[in-house]
């Protein structure tokens, strides 16, 4: 569940980190409304490819974003452990496919390298990343919900 | 005063009321002699009054104000029904209920002026009551009230039980007046004055009753005149000066009550208070039938008549709650079909006869919740004669509206968006549908056009009929006018159907008036109709016989939110296919596929239907089951009078569903209408029929 009282000190930041193959990746817990199970997912013929189709979630029908597909990374066939995870961006909510969710990690924001130089070789998905989070020797990818979504135009 | 919290319901009550007074002048415009109904308008406007006084719009209630005192004559028939007054009277609705959007929308109600309107109000007020007074008096220059049939005096009312205390005190010497009191439309404390009224009439002797109650009367729950039967020995002179004495009383009258038998005769009024008293006609109404009249000693069980009609109780909800409620209740709904698979995987008997209780709650509740978004569609109907009436005006026609099942139930959504269609299609009957009068006099038709708004259940669709007796359409004029606009070519228009030719009107761009009036045919019509229609799953559809009138046909569903669909299931996809539009499913071999110029077709009763395989339009995945090769299911839909057969897997069956939106990221998808959660908790994708042709 979404764990908004979790007010965040300054200069810090929470992310709900999950694996997208063997890569950490992470989205601000203020975005992250559940995880959820994975339930049979419904094919949307003409949709956009990266949507992978729609869940019943309590009685709405929630569109879920194949990640994997968004950011260019190969697939992998679903395990125990994938998860849907449903974030909520501008009043708009969407489930992401992810392999696996780890944990909610704390981030100090001196730590987070916003600078694009890293993934500039990478230029189709480099606009899907906000910075990349140095924890414990490990790094989280931080994901830009609102292109990821296909909010922000274009798509 | 806090009114904020009761704007809402101010707004809302008095738009109702005001629909209801424009309803009700339509009906007295038809029937002038119909006292029932100007009854009904005048408590609408003092309902009205009372409201906007209430909620300080002083404006709102002064009009208001005057029109009730117009109507009052009217309703004492101290003026007589005519159509300028009620035209008057109309526009000061309009401007009523301009002011009432103008709160609505937080502006002032200042800026309506009605100054003009007041006067014309005032003018006819006065001047017509001078002319009937003239005429109604014999020889007299003021207001001695001319004898009524029945022999009472004016709004004499009096019951069996006040005739005998009548009668009695006539035996003991005593005269009984009838005591009619004006007091000044400045008066601010009527109660007050008719309290000293009272107390004069007191001393000088018995009060036995009054009209309206003594109670009312302290309460203040009276216009600007009451009346009161005196038992006493003074003369009828003496009564008059007494009450006259009293400041701010504009005029008495007292009337001496005889009782001969069953008639009476008048008392010679006293003219020179009576100067401004209202003559009329007295209206010998049967004691205690039209108010419950109590005596002033009874007065606690005093009810004013406006409480006799009391509405089936309602409130008022928002409907994002109801669709709150509905969406709660598909999820019960879906949940108890997982409890049910639950029940079967486990073999729990005891689980399974619960859910069967169980179910029959939730089918209950579920129709309550879908009863409760139905609205009649009165809703929107009722505003159309009023519109009828005025445009018959401006053009110079004679209409007659016929509006019939107006109580067929839509659902709330569908009901807010076919008002302007309708709107669109009733001013195109009137300005091009029928004719002028002189010209249907020539055509050997009545004067007098007819045209009728027809609303009827139609399996799971509601029918809207908008109908005229006009000229219909011509089908050649039309031809024309799509070739000269390039809409189609010569050769087309010359080989479509007159009934296909007629429906060219419905693509956009196409007017047919010859001149363009101010009522429609600005060339957006029929299209924008159509749209409208068809976004909200509806059809329209339009037959037409020249001269002898045309009919629009619109065909909506019951509801937006609940449609029947049959599931059909395409590999291991499941897909929904509205039930309004399917015509037929068959089952057929693949010998029975003929090819027309390459299309794949079959032949059904003599009709050749194309077909389309929904696996190849949806590019579904194959499946893990085989399917059976020999043996193909089509189910054959139709839009309009196109039919398409689409090629399914399997038929599931027929099941009520519940229309759920993509959302916005799914928005626009070719194909789709939206999607629904089965029974077992899976998505399943509604087709949109009309994008597969």
């Amino acid at each position: 569940m979404a764990k908004e009282d979790q007010v965040m000190a300054d200069g810090e930041v929470q992310v709900v980190a999950f694996k997208l193959r063997n890569e950490e990746y992470g989205f601000s817990i203020l975005n992250v409304q559940e995880i959820k199970n994975l339930s049979d997912i419904t094919r949307v013929p003409f949709a956009p490819d990266f949507i992978k189709g729609v869940v019943n979630l309590r009685g709405s029908v929630l569109p879920v974003i194949d990640l994997k597909k968004r950011l260019g990374l190969e697939d992998t066939p679903y395990t125990a452990n994938t998860r849907i995870v449903i974030v909520q961006y501008d009043e708009v909510y969407v489930g992401m496919l992810v392999d696996a969710v780890t944990e909610v990690r704390t981030i100090n924001a001196d730590d987070i390298d916003t600078t694009r130089a890293i993934t500039a070789g990478n230029d189709a998905s480099s606009k899907f990343i906000s910075g990349i989070g140095k924890v414990d020797g490990r790094l989280i990818i931080q994901l830009n919900i609102s292109e990821i979504m296909g909010l922000s135009g274009e798509e | 005063m806090e009114t904020n919290q009761y704007m809402e319901m101010f707004l809302d009550e008095s738009r109702e009321h005001l629909q209801s007074l424009n309803d009700g002048l339509l009906s007295l415009e038809n029937d002038p002699e119909d006292l029932s109904v100007l009854n009904e308008i005048f408590r609408n406007a003092h309902t009205l009054k009372g409201m906007s006084a209430t909620m300080g719009y002083t404006k709102t209630a002064e009009l208001t104000h005057d029109m009730e005192n117009l109507l009052d004559m009217l309703r004492k028939e101290q003026l007589k029904v005519s159509s300028e007054i009620i035209d008057v009277i109309f526009k000061c609705v309009d401007s009523l209920q301009e002011m009432v959007e103008n709160i609505g929308n937080g502006e002032s109600e200042d800026l309506v002026d009605v100054s003009d309107l007041v006067r014309m109000v005032n003018a006819i007020a006065k001047g017509e009551s001078v002319e009937q007074a003239g005429a109604g008096s014999a020889g007299g220059e003021a207001a001695a009230a001319p004898a009524p049939a029945a022999g009472m005096p004016e709004g004499c009312e009096l019951n069996d039980t006040d005739m005998l205390v009548v009668k009695e005190a006539k035996n003991s010497g005593l005269v009984p007046y009838w005591v009619h009191v004006e007091i000044a439309d400045t008066c601010l404390l009527k109660s007050a004055r008719s309290y000293m009224v009272m107390n004069v009439l007191d001393e000088l002797g018995d009060v036995i009753k009054s009209v309206p109650p003594a109670q009312d009367l302290e309460q203040e729950k009276f216009e600007h005149s009451f009346d009161v039967c005196l038992v006493t020995d003074a003369e009828a002179k003496r009564v008059e000066e007494g009450v006259t004495a009293i400041s701010e009383i504009s005029a008495v009258k007292v009337t001496e009550i005889k009782l001969d038998g069953a008639k009476k005769e008048q008392a010679p009024a006293a003219p020179a208070a009576a100067k401004e008293a209202p003559a009329a006609k007295a209206e010998a109404k049967p004691a205690a039938a039209a108010k419950p009249a109590a005596k002033p000693a009874a007065g606690n069980n005093a009810k004013h008549d406006k409480k006799a009609h009391v509405a089936g109780q309602s409130v008022r909800v928002d409907i994002e709650k109801l669709d709150t409620l509905m969406n709660l209740v598909g999820e019960l709904v879906t949940n108890k079909v997982r409890l049910e698979q639950i029940g079967m995987t486990h073999r729990l008997t005891e689980l399974t006869e619960t859910l069967e209780q169980m179910d029959r709650v939730t089918t209950d509740l579920q129709s309550v919740v879908m009863k409760v978004r139905m609205v009649p569609v009165s809703q929107v109907f009722n505003r159309f004669p009023r519109m009828v009436r005025d445009l018959a005006k401006e053009l110079n026609k004679d209409i007659n509206l016929t509006i019939e099942g107006e109580d067929t139930e839509l659902d709330r959504t569908v009901i807010d968006e076919i008002g302007d269609p309708l709107m669109h299609l009733l001013r195109n009957s009137l300005d091009h549908g029928v004719e002028h009068p002189d010209e249907r006099e020539a055509k050997g038709k009545p004067r007098t056009g007819e045209v009728g708004l027809i609303a009827r259940h139609e399996g799971n669709n509601v029918v809207i009929m908008v109908t005229d007796d006009g000229s219909g359409i011509n089908a050649d004029k039309i031809r024309n006018k799509a070739v000269e606009k390039g809409m189609i070519s010569r050769d087309e228009a010359d080989a479509l159907p007159d009934a296909d030719a007629v429906r060219l009107i419905f693509l956009p761009g196409f007017s047919t008036a010859e001149q363009i009036t101010d009522v429609s045919g600005r060339g957006v019509g029929m299209d924008v109709v159509r749209s409208k229609i068809e976004s909200l799953g509806g059809h329209v559809d339009v037959e037409t016989k020249i001269d002898e009138g045309s009919v629009f046909k619109i065909k909506l569903p019951l509801t937006l939110a609940i449609i029947q669909a049959m599931l059909v299931k395409v590999q291991d996809e499941m897909y929904a296919i509205p039930l309004g539009s399917i015509d037929s499913t068959i089952n057929i071999t693949p010998d029975d596929i003929k090819t027309v110029q390459n299309k794949e077709v079959i032949v059904i009763r003599g009709q050749i239907i194309p077909i389309t395989r929904l696996n190849e339009v949806l590019s579904v995945p194959r499946g893990s089951e085989a399917t059976d090769e020999d043996d193909i299911f089509v189910v054959v839909v139709h839009v309009g009078d196109h039919k398409i057969g689409i090629v399914v897997d399997n038929l599931i069956g027929q099941q009520e569903i519940v229309i759920k939106t993509l959302g916005k990221l799914l928005s626009g998808l070719k194909m789709l209408a939206g999607a629904t959660i089965l029974g077992d908790g899976h998505v399943a994708m509604i087709l949109d029929v009309s994008a597969l042709m």
